[in-house]
C-alpha cells in the first residue's frame, strides 16, 4: 500500500518549544491517530502538514508529491480544527460547498457533492441554518462535511471530540468510522484520549515533548506491558477482538486463545474492548457468578495504590484489576498466584 | 427597585457624580448651541447657499476620506494585525502620530510636501494637478488626520480573529485572495464600518489643518469660523441683504445633519446585523 502522508525528519523550533526529528508514514486510505498529552506538539505537527508554517527542517510528502514548499491551498489536505471554525457568515450548505466554490465548480455539481456528504453525516435538515444555531455535535459534522467535500488527499482532524458531550462523542465516532469507510480518505486524527484513539485508529503514533515516541496498531499498544509507550494503555484493559456472532442479543467477541467475550454492541468485525480495572472481580476459585465473562491467569505484577492494589494478571490476554487492599491480603495473593477474573457483559465497553 | 445586598451604594454614588460632571461637559455645549440657534435662524442657514454648499462639501469630502481610509487602511491594518515583521511596532507608532500632533502642525506638515513648490506637490503640478485648495487637497488633509482610526480598528479585529480560520479556508483550496474576500472581510466588517464611521466623524470636524492646506473650497468648519470671526455668533442682515446666516445657526445645522447621518448609519448597521 502506498503512503498517503509521509513526514521526514521534521524539526521546528519556537521560543519555548520544538518539534524534534519527526518521522511518520501514514498509509493511503488509513486512519491514523496522533496521541499525546496537551502540549506534546500534536497540533503543531498537524499544522506543519497542513502548511500553516514551513518547518526549519524536514519534508512533508503527500501521495508521493513533496508539498513542503507548497501553500496550504495547493496541498489537497483539508484541515478541521479543534473549535470547528465554521464560517459564521455562511449557511451550513455554503460552508460545506465552500472549497468547491473556491475551486470554481458549478453550483449544481457543488450541491450534488455536498448533498451526498450531508446525507452521509445526517445533517441534510440543517442546510439553511447558520453555525450559531448548531449544537457542538452538529458543528463537528458540518466541519467534517466541509473538509471532505473537496475530496482531499487527506483530512486532518484536530481533537474532533474535545468539545462535545459523552453521548455525542460515541455518535461522532460512529460517523467518523462510517465516513472513513465510505470515502476511503486518509485521516490523521489528533487526540489526548487513549480510548478515543483505540476506538477509531488503525495505527497510533504517540507524541511526547515534541517527539514521536512510538508508532503501532492499537492492539500492539494494548498488549505491550514493557515498552515506554505501552504506559499510556498499561494501567487499563484494552482487548482487540473480532465479533464472530450473536447469542441472545449479545455479541460474541473472539479475543484469541479460544476465549470469547460477551459484550453489548451492534458492531461487527474488528473491535476494541475496554474494561475498567475497577470492574474486574478477582477470585482464586472458578466460582459461579452472574458475570458472563471469565478468564484465568497468574498474577504478574502487584502495584500498591494506597487503599487499593492493582494486579497485572497474565493469561490469554493481559488483564489489569484493581481490588481493595483488604481483599488482597485476605486472598493471600502473591506474584505467581493462579487466579480467575470475572467481569460483567455490561462492564465491557466496545470502543 | 430593590438593591441586592452586595450593591456598593456609596461607591456607585461617587462614580455617578463624577460621570455626571463629564456628561455635562460633553452634552451641555451641544444642547446649548442648538438652543441658542432659533428655528428662524436654522431656516436662514438652510436657505443660505454658501452654508449649504459648505455643509455638502464637508459631507462629500469626509465621505471620500472614509472611502480612501477603507481602501488603503484595511490592507495596512491587515498586515499590521496579521504578521510579525521587523519594523512592525515602528510603523504601528508612526501611524498614530497624526492623532498626537496639533492640527495646525498637521496642516504645515502637509503643505511642506504637497504644496505646489514642494516635492510631491511639485511633481503633480508638472502634470497639471494641484494638491492644495481643492477637493484633492481637502481629502489629502482629512486622510492624514483621520485614517488612523480605520487602520487601528482593522488591526485589532485581525488580531482578535483566530488565525486558523484562514488556514481552514486555504486548506480547502481557497487562494489567499478568495479567503480574504470570503472569510476574513465578513469576519471583520463590523470593525471596518466602525473605523470608517470614526474616520468620517473625525474628518468632518477638521478645520485647522484645512486653513493651511485647503482654505478653498470652503468646508463647513472653515465657513463657521469665518462667520464667527467676521460677524459673531448671530445672523447679520443689512438692508435685506444677508451678510451672515449666523455662525451658531450654521453650526447647529451642521450638528443636526451629522447626527442624522450617524443615526442613519447605525440603523442600517443594526438592521444588517439582524
Amino acid at each position: 500500500m502506498r503512503d498517503g502522508i509521509t513526514v521526514q525528519n521534521l524539526s521546528h523550533s519556537w521560543d519555548h518549544f520544538s518539534l524534534r526529528n519527526i518521522n511518520l508514514s501514514v498509509a493511503e486510505g488509513s486512519y491514523f491517530v496522533l496521541l499525546g498529552p496537551t502540549g506534546s506538539g500534536k497540533t503543531l505537527l498537524l499544522e506543519a502538514i497542513a502548511g500553516a508554517y514551513r518547518p526549519n527542517e524536514g519534508r512533508v510528502i503527500v501521495t508521493g508529491e513533496d508539498v513542503s514548499a507548497l501553500p496550504p491551498e495547493k496541498r489537497g489536505i483539508s484541515y478541521a480544527p479543534q473549535n470547528y471554525l465554521l464560517f459564521d457568515n455562511m449557511t451550513v450548505r455554503k460552508n460545506v460547498e465552500f472549497g468547491l466554490h473556491a475551486k470554481g465548480i458549478p453550483e449544481q455539481e457543488r450541491w450534488n457533492r455536498a448533498k451526498h456528504l450531508l446525507d452521509l453525516l445526517g445533517i441534510s435538515h440543517l442546510v439553511n441554518r447558520f453555525p450559531r444555531n448548531l449544537s457542538g455535535g452538529e458543528k463537528q459534522r458540518v466541519s467534517l462535511a466541509r473538509a471532505l467535500a473537496v475530496e482531499p488527499r487527506a483530512v486532518l482532524l484536530d481533537e474532533p471530540l474535545s468539545a462535545v458531550d459523552t453521548e455525542t462523542k460515541s455518535s461522532i465516532l460512529d460517523y467518523l468510522r462510517r465516513v472513513h469507510k465510505e470515502t476511503g480518505v486518509t485521516v490523521i486524527h489528533v487526540t489526548h484520549d487513549q480510548l478515543e484513539a483505540a476506538s477509531v485508529a488503525e495505527r497510533i503514533g504517540v507524541m511526547r515533548n515534541g517527539e514521536m515516541v512510538e508508532v503501532g496498531a492499537p492492539a500492539e499498544f494494548a498488549e505491550s506491558s514493557s515498552s515506554e509507550v505501552g504506559s499510556v494503555f498499561r494501567s487499563d484493559n484494552l482487548l482487540a477482538g473480532n465479533v464472530i456472532g450473536k447469542d441472545a442479543g449479545l455479541a460474541l467477541v473472539d479475543i484469541g486463545g479460544g476465549k470469547i467475550i460477551e459484550a453489548v454492541t451492534d458492531r461487527t468485525g474488528q473491535v476494541m474492548l475496554h474494561i475498567r480495572p475497577e470492574e474486574v472481580v478477582v477470585s482464586k476459585h472458578a466460582v459461579d457468578t452472574s458475570a458472563r465473562n471469565r478468564l484465568s491467569g497468574t498474577v504478574a505484577e502487584i502495584t500498591d495504590l494506597g487503599p487499593t492494589v492493582r494486579l497485572r494478571i497474565s493469561g490469554v490476554r493481559r488483564i489489569m484489576a484493581i481490588i481493595t487492599r483488604r481483599s488482597f491480603f485476605e486472598m493471600q495473593l502473591n506474584i505467581g498466584s493462579e487466579v480467575y477474573v470475572f467481569f460483567k457483559t455490561t462492564s465491557v465497553e466496545v470502543l | 427597585m430593590r438593591l441586592s445586598p452586595g450593591f456598593p451604594v456609596r461607591f456607585v454614588f461617587v462614580l455617578s457624580a463624577l460621570s455626571g460632571i463629564l456628561f455635562f461637559l460633553l452634552v451641555s455645549p451641544v444642547l446649548s448651541l442648538i438652543g441658542t440657534s432659533s428655528l428662524s435662524g436654522l431656516l436662514l442657514a438652510i436657505s443660505n447657499t454658501e452654508a449649504i454648499s459648505a455643509i455638502a462639501l464637508t459631507i462629500y469630502t469626509s465621505g471620500l476620506t472614509a472611502l480612501v481610509a477603507v481602501l488603503l487602511g484595511v490592507p495596512l491594518g491587515y498586515l499590521l494585525g496579521k504578521y510579525r515583521f521587523p519594523g512592525r511596532s515602528l510603523i504601528d507608532s508612526i501611524i498614530e502620530i497624526p492623532l498626537m500632533i496639533p492640527h495646525t502642525v498637521a496642516g504645515i506638515a502637509l503643505i511642506t510636501i504637497f504644496g505646489s513648490a514642494e516635492f510631491v506637490g511639485g511633481i503633480f503640478k508638472g502634470y497639471g494637478i494641484r494638491m492644495t485648495n481643492n477637493v484633492l487637497g481637502i481629502v489629502l488633509t482629512l486622510v492624514f488626520v483621520s485614517a488612523t482610526y480605520t487602520v487601528k480598528q482593522v488591526e485589532e479585529a485581525i488580531k482578535s480573529m483566530d488565525p486558523k480560520l484562514e488556514l481552514v479556508s486555504r486548506s480547502l483550496g481557497a487562494s489567499s485572495t478568495f479567503t480574504f474576500i470570503r472569510v476574513t472581510l465578513p469576519n471583520i466588517w463590523r470593525s471596518v464600518v466602525t473605523g470608517a464611521i470614526l474616520t468620517w466623524a473625525r474628518a468632518s470636524s477638521e478645520a485647522a489643518a484645512l486653513f493651511i492646506m485647503a482654505y478653498y473650497p470652503t468646508v463647513a468648519s472653515v465657513l463657521i469660523w469665518n462667520l464667527y470671526a467676521g460677524y459673531g455668533l448671530h445672523e447679520s442682515i443689512s438692508n435685506g441683504v444677508v451678510l451672515s446666516p449666523g455662525s451658531v445657526n450654521v453650526a447647529a445645522l451642521m450638528i443636526i445633519v451629522n447626527l442624522a447621518i450617524f443615526v442613519l448609519f447605525k440603523l442600517v448597521q443594526r438592521k444588517r446585523e439582524k
